[in-house]
């Protein structure tokens, strides 16, 4: 079944659309928080809250973007409502712990952790949030915006003070 | 001279910009590449389904309740003030009304203000 036939199944209340969405965009929407929350536990935690608020608020998709994309939209508020309601410092020594298990889980596939990756673990949510939809999903600037909530002028210089933020980092590294 | 000196600086701050993305971008794919998801059969997302939707319909008769019980409980004192004691129902009306003017005076005159 093709992906709009799903979601208008999935509209109507049908509990076997709903899995099958989800059972395909899964994997993604977990990677996807793991870039973002550089945590392995929360971002299943987060992909199941998702999904949730995808279940109650599927009246609202329009399908003007790919389901993927609201799925990310969705997760990325999630998270960004969490971190603000946790209000805790950003605390460098924190941070290295939250990405640790990320870190391990990479290690043990032979595969490096980047200094790159720990450049962008140091950086706000709301600015390592627009460099990855940005630099790796390929979205753009409204784009960004829009799942954000903020104008694609704010998120431009997100994005560039991120990168600056980044190269300092990896020059204080190299 | 100044300005070759300005375009080099210009060029080698570009390099370093476009590096740190194709960085930024390995490390990312190697997440995506060697992170390990496990997915849940199709089974334990129909599960998920069934159970939420249950969690939301329970939500949905409790709001219900909430609403109704307390919407009967205003109306019973409207009624109650109105019939049996009218002084009490129409200085209460009077006080509504004020509130209402003065929140939204109040409003109006922070928008002028600010703009």
């Amino acid at each position: 079944m093709e992906e709009g036939e799903l979601i208008r199944s999935a509209k109507s209340g049908d509990k076997s659309a709903f899995a099958m969405l989800f059972h395909q965009n899964y994997s993604f929407l977990v990677k996807y928080l793991m870039k973002v929350t550089m945590n392995p536990d929360t971002a299943e935690e987060l992909a199941q809250e998702t999904m949730a608020r995808c279940i109650e608020k599927i009246h609202l998709y329009q399908g003007k973007s790919k389901f993927s994309s609201w799925l990310i939209s969705i997760a990325t508020n999630l998270y960004i409502d969490q971190q603000r309601k946790k209000k805790r410092e950003k605390n460098w020594q924190q941070q290295e712990e939250i990405y640790r298990k990320l870190k391990w889980q990479l290690e043990s596939r032979n595969e490096e952790w980047t200094d790159a990756l720990s450049a962008l673990g140091k950086l706000a949510d709301d600015v390592r949030i627009p460099i990855i939809l940005k630099h790796y999903y390929g979205y753009s600037y409204d784009e960004i915006g829009e799942m954000m909530k903020l104008s694609s002028g704010t998120i431009k210089s997100r994005v560039h003070n991120g990168i600056l933020a980044v190269r300092k980092e990896l020059r204080l590294n190299g | 001279m100044d300005e070759r000196k300005e375009e080099i600086e210009k060029e080698n701050l570009d390099e370093s910009f476009f590096t740190t993305i194709k960085e930024i971008e390995v490390g990312l794919e190697s997440v995506e590449q060697y992170a390990p998801v496990y997915t849940p059969n199709l089974e334990w997302f129909e599960n998920m389904v069934v159970e939420k939707k249950q969690q939301l319909r329970k939500k949905l008769i409790f709001d219900v309740s909430i609403f109704s019980i307390v919407a009967l409980l205003v109306l019973s004192v409207v009624l109650f003030t109105l019939y049996n004691i009218p002084v009490v129902f129409f200085a209460l009306q009077g006080l509504v009304a004020i509130f209402i003017i003065g929140y939204f005076s109040i409003r109006l005159i922070k928008q002028v203000k600010e703009t």
